[in-house]
């Protein structure tokens, strides 16, 4: 499947802005089932100077300053992605408790790659309620990924899908006390359960293809940023679950990057000097599904 | 003198031998220091308390929540406290110190390859030496920094080990110090007072010098260096002025030569890192910093930091810059790794470790976990996190219900906590109050540094400074490796077998300020002035000034209040109403080119209807006027005028420290403890507050006279002299123009005049050229324009114009100059002169030129100071991206639900 994906930030300010540097994590990273055929950083006004890399957990990261003076700061990557199917996780899998204690004990690149996903991070704290709430999903014996799938059945029917009631700094508690949150709380949930239980789980950052209504025109923008939960199932590999949407994240599900939780992989973080006492931020993303042959060059975006 | 010293049985005692003897090293020391007995020590004591005052050694009181009961009086600000050091050093002979050099020599190279395989290949995870958890569960494993700490050999370029003697003599290291050692400023310190305090019992005892180690660490910034950097240029970078530290963070950079600079002098271009200073910038190869791992850059680590550099791990990585002790290094804090340093060893190094620490156990292994909680009563937990400040926990003072609720906590998340057997440390003696020696434990804090030549057999390479900071605690019991505030701090006098030839010891040479020293290591040349010191010493010049100009004023209208009233009475009290107008608008300070977080301090004026003057002077008492203006002049003169600004002439001095020389610094602190009594409520008996008032302009003059006579001509020189003549033309101009602008009746207007004259310290020189008469175009004349009296508006404005090109990068006629404003007052005032100012119009009678001429030059120097503000130390606020908006489903998750 190919898409195109075009997300654009666009911050303002209330004074002028006399520097800025930053750090993006916007280019879509290299999977196994997942190939990125072209992108394009554009930032406006024109960036200083640009840095690629690799960051610690293998995904591409931009840094990038920009000089000023200026009260718009607007940031449009655009990609072409190509997404296989992989191939489907085995039925079941190990018991989750054979799986822990593989992880645990395992010393290989494979077992400590898996295993630094394991602990609390800056934004996934193991509380003890969460750890009870893990347990409804992780009865003695039963397979790895029936736990997690039923762990993120039990996510989407029970917490609320309710934009504005958190904030980056909203804890876990809160969203497992009120049951309610978006996608982020979602797979931190899910991410912070797993880890209550000694698996291993990571944050993934990335774009969910939303398919249009039956015979209605694809509503261009209407889809957002999106993020799930993976999970290390020894002896097969990292299995990616969807809590909000309680699907097994799969072909329409495009990847950016991957990290503890979110603030490893935010698709932007920096300073600005100046800018004033107030800054607001407005974010649109396109996911087009090209057509299978000839497939165009990215378009260039429009600038409003 | 040692009757009643009487050490604690159980422990280990550093003067005496259990049968009672005063161990070997210690006999020539203590000959000396006791043989005046207790008055001696006590007079010892004073005097380092003076030498300590004069030097201004001092550690800032981090203003937390006030306590209870403490009265917050004013601006609540940083104070500072005295450092305090002991009379009588710590003495160790030479053989112990051996084994302490090479215990902690051994223990840094240690840890230098642990810092490089978990920045690494990360090997010993595979090995299985080192748990997982203690670098992915770790906050002090710094993911950026993967790849980059630890990259060269002996990138642990400094390191601070805490060191402690148990009750069996055994020497152990109980705490590791590695992002930025601090402390090494206070050792030196400690060394440079009490050899002067003690000299012949340090000229005659042997003792080890210090002076090597600093060469050692001169040679250690060099070589971290990246390569490639023929002359590297280094600079010191201090969390600033408010930092608990600054102290040592200043004598440091003094010491080494190098420019301090806070992360706001900092950027990042190019790849590089450059100081911001006011005649361009200039590159950074080797940043000693003095701030934690994760404050150092606000896009990858900490956002919140604004003390940090933008991108400064971006020009790490890119091998530009080499921050030294790298950046990541807090991953060694861990209070796990501790406890498995003895198997590192022997794996690492091929050898049994030198300095253990105290026995430890991990609970995050099912052993240690069940050692622990069987042993929890006698035992002292920590939490791993080095950065954690939640202090340790001694089992033994737990009740029985506490003991089960830390077993509970620790159940329940076993990773995050060691158990550490507590160490009884030596005691050593100390004096006590009425000058009698008491035994208290301390820890020794040793520093080390790989840039010496250390090459022999057990140095591992590196250097050790031959002594440190011993930190003497209250109690007898040290609760473990955690930083306790000590009651007291001690020299260390490593005795030596041969000793040294005597060597000048490094602070003498260069105690805080006497230079500046070279940014360069090896070149000498002049040393880049950051922008935010150049916008402190404009504050301190503008400041000082303008402290001046109104100790000045209010010395007028104490003249004008002293003056017999009677049948001149109603003049004195017209003229003595007008100038008590003026002082209650001329206090304002307009502070602002010190951007925050020092707010404007300026109080607004406290009307002075609010003294009863409810109608003109003519219907009050002479009497009552007199009460009424003594009244606004404590005030609002001087508390809510002056107090605030010499404050903030104290702060701005103490932030530029490293800038003043040893004597400017003892006049700073003259200043200082003035404040108190400038503060002080309307109560003073009078003449206790004039000599104040006298003292403080002295001082004020002294300050002013040393910038005249001993200060280099340099961007420092010209920051703080075009702020003091800003602020003297600005006052001037407004004194002027308040005072003379209005015509009075022909008495007032000659006390007036007379008035304008004093305040300007120009009367003496008016009298002698004008003999008896006093008209008003000749003070105009000689106030304005003269360019032979240094007050006079012209001049200062000339030396404004001179001041500001040197400062200024933009040649003068540049539009935006800050110097271009002051140059065309000059042009307004010159277009007309003092006769046609003098010229008076319409009834009540006006002198309309004067004010609108004035009026236009103050508008000018308003400019300046804007100018000054937004060009030359321009320094916008550091404030992180936002983040993304929650509230908007198009950021946040699929909305299919």
């Amino acid at each position: 499947m190919n898409y195109l994906v075009v997300h654009r930030t666009h911050y303002r300010y209330a004074g002028t802005v006399t520097r800025c540097c930053n750090e993006a994590h916007l280019r879509p990273r290299e999977t196994a089932t997942q190939h990125c055929l072209a992108h394009r950083l554009e930032v406006e006004p024109e960036a200083a100077t640009w840095g690629e890399r690799i960051d610690f957990f293998g995904n591409p990261a931009t840094d990038f300053t920009v000089d000023g003076p200026f009260e718009d700061l607007v940031v449009i990557a655009t990609s072409r992605v190509d997404v296989v199917e992989g191939t489907p996780p085995p039925d079941g899998g190990p018991a989750w408790e054979e799986a822990r204690d593989w992880i645990a004990a395992d010393r290989t690149p494979t077992g400590l790659d898996a295993r630094q996903y394991c602990f609390d991070s800056p934004l996934v704290r193991v509380e003890p309620d969460l750890h009870a709430y893990a347990l409804g999903s992780f009865g003695a014996g039963r397979p790895l990924i029936d736990g997690v799938r039923d762990l993120a059945a039990r996510i989407h029917a029970e917490f609320r899908y309710e934009p504005g009631f958190t904030t980056v700094s909203t804890p876990l508690a809160d969203v497992l006390r009120h049951r309610r949150g978006v996608c982020q709380d979602f797979a931190h949930l899910a991410i912070a359960c797993c880890r209550a239980v000694g698996l291993s789980a990571r944050y993934v950052s990335g774009y969910l293809e939303t398919e249009p209504p039956s015979g209605g025109q694809r509503l261009t923008g209407a889809d957002a940023s999106h993020a799930w939960a993976s999970t290390f199932v020894p002896g097969w590999g990292w299995f990616d679950i969807d809590p909000t949407n309680d699907r097994v994240a799969g072909v329409s599900y495009v990847t950016t990057a991957w990290g503890r939780d979110y603030s490893d992989v935010s698709p932007l973080r920096g300073v600005v000097f100046g800018g004033g006492p107030t800054q607001s931020l407005e974010v649109s993303v396109d996911v087009v599904r090209l057509p299978p042959t000839g497939p165009p060059a990215p378009t260039r975006p429009s600038r409003r | 003198m040692l009757d009643g010293y009487a050490p604690p049985e159980a422990g280990y005692d550093e003067l005496l031998a259990p049968d009672g003897t005063v161990r070997e090293p210690w006999r020539g020391v203590l000959a000396e220091v006791t043989a005046s007995g207790p008055a001696g020590l006590l007079g010892r004591r004073l005097e380092i308390e003076r030498l300590l005052r004069a030097e201004g050694v001092t550690t800032t009181v981090v203003d937390r929540a006030p306590a209870a009961g403490v009265p917050v009086d004013g601006v609540a600000d940083d104070r500072q406290a005295l450092w305090s050091l002991d009379p009588l050093p710590l003495v160790i002979d030479s053989d112990t110190w051996r084994t302490v050099e090479t215990g902690v020599s051994q223990r840094a190279a240690l840890c230098d390859l642990v810092l490089a395989d978990c920045y690494g290949p990360r090997r010993l995870l595979g090995r299985g030496l080192i748990p997982p958890e203690f670098v992915f569960a770790n906050p002090g494993f710094l993911r950026p920094c993967d790849g980059a700490a630890g990259r060269r050999p002996h990138s642990l370029m400094t390191w601070g080990i805490d060191v402690a003697r148990g009750p069996r003599g055994e020497l152990r290291a109980v705490g590791d110090h590695a992002q930025a050692p601090s402390g090494l400023g206070y050792a030196l310190v400690n060394r440079s007072i009490l050899s002067r305090v003690l000299p012949v019992a340090h000229r005659s005892s042997g003792v080890e010098r210090l002076a090597g180690f600093v060469r050692a660490f001169r040679a250690g910034i060099h070589r971290a260096a990246p390569v490639g950097a023929e002359e590297p240029q280094a600079a010191v970078l201090t969390s600033g002025p408010h930092s608990e530290l600054y102290f040592e963070h200043t004598s440091l950079a003094a010491g080494l030569g190098l420019p301090l600079v806070e992360g706001r002098d900092l950027e990042v271009r190019d790849d590089r890192l450059w100081i911001r200073s006011l005649t361009g910038r200039h590159p950074v190869d080797v940043l000693v910093r003095r701030l934690g791992d994760t404050w150092c850059d606000p896009v990858e680590l900490r956002a919140d930091s604004v003390i940090g550099v933008p991108g400064l791990l971006h020009a790490v990585r890119q091998g530009r810059v080499a921050v030294t002790n790298p950046i990541g290094v807090g991953l060694l804090e861990h209070r796990g790794l501790a406890g498995l340093l003895g198997p590192l060893a022997r794996a690492l190094l091929g050898e049994d470790l030198v300095l253990r620490g105290p026995e430890s156990w991990w609970c995050g292994s099912p052993t240690g976990l069940s050692h622990v909680l069987a042993h929890l009563d006698r035992l002292v937990l920590h939490l791993v996190d080095g950065s954690d400040p939640t202090p340790p926990i001694a089992g033994d003072t737990l009740s029985t219900g506490a003991l089960q609720a830390l077993r509970d906590r620790v159940r329940s998340r076993p990773g995050a906590w060691v158990g550490c057997e507590p160490i009884l440390p030596s005691t050593t003696p100390t004096v006590g109050s009425g000058g009698v020696l008491e035994s208290r434990p301390f820890v020794l804090r040793t520093f080390l540094t790989s840039g010496g030549d250390a090459d022999g057999p057990g140095s591992y390479g590196y250097t050790v400074l031959p002594g440190g900071l011993a930190r003497v605690g209250g109690a007898l019991r040290w609760s473990g490796t955690r930083e306790t505030h000590p009651v007291v701090s001690k020299d260390t006098w490593v005795i030596a077998t041969d000793p040294a030839p005597q060597q000048s010891t490094w602070l003498r040479s260069s105690a805080p300020g006497t230079t500046r020293g070279s940014a360069a290591l090896d070149a000498e040349q002049p040393s880049p002035l950051p922008a935010r010191s150049g916008a402190r010493l404009f504050v301190l010049g503008r400041a000082l000034e303008h402290a001046e100009g109104v100790i000045r004023l209010i010395r007028t209208i104490w003249t004008r209040i002293d003056q017999p009233t009677g049948s001149g009475g109603r003049p004195a009290a017209q003229s003595l109403s007008v100038l008590i107008d003026v002082l209650t608008t001329a206090i304002a300070f307009d502070a602002v080119s010190e951007p925050a977080p020092e707010a404007d301090v300026a109080p607004d004026p406290i009307p002075w209807s609010g003294f009863g003057r409810p109608c003109g002077p003519d219907e009050h008492p002479p009497t009552m006027l007199r009460r009424a203006a003594t009244a606004t002049v404590l005030e609002v003169g001087v508390r809510q005028g002056l107090a605030p600004v010499v404050e903030m002439a104290v702060q701005a001095a103490y932030a530029l420290r490293e800038q003043l020389s040893a004597d400017s610094w003892q006049l700073v602190g003259d200043l200082d403890e003035t404040i108190p009594f400038l503060r002080r409520r309307g109560s003073d008996p009078l003449p206790d507050l004039q000599s104040t008032l006298e003292r403080l302009l002295r001082t004020l003059l002294a300050l002013a006279g040393l910038a005249a006579e001993s200060m280099e001509r340099d961007q420092a020189w010209h920051a703080l002299e075009a702020g003091r003549r800003l602020e003297r033309a600005r006052s001037t101009t407004k004194l002027i123009r308040s005072l003379l602008v209005d015509q009075r009746a022909g008495e007032v207007e000659d006390l007036l005049l007379e008035s304008a004259l004093k305040a300007s310290e120009s009367l003496i020189v008016f009298r002698r050229r004008n003999r008896a008469s006093l008209r008003v175009p000749d003070a105009l004349d000689l106030l304005i324009y003269d360019r032979d009296n240094p007050r006079s508006t012209v001049s200062q404005l000339d030396r404004l114009v001179t001041h500001l090109r040197a400062l200024a990068r933009e040649p003068d006629g540049f539009p935006g100059s800050p110097g271009r404003p002051a140059s065309e007052a000059i042009s307004v005032l010159e277009r007309t002169d003092a006769a046609r100012l003098a010229a008076v119009d319409g009834t009540p009678g006006r002198r309309r030129d004067l004010d609108l001429t004035l009026g236009r030059v103050d508008v000018a120097l308003a400019t300046v100071l804007d100018r000054v503000r937004g060009t030359l130390f321009s320094d916008p606020r550091l404030s992180p991206l936002a983040p993304p908006a929650r509230a908007s489903t198009r950021e946040r998750g699929q909305g299919g639900r």
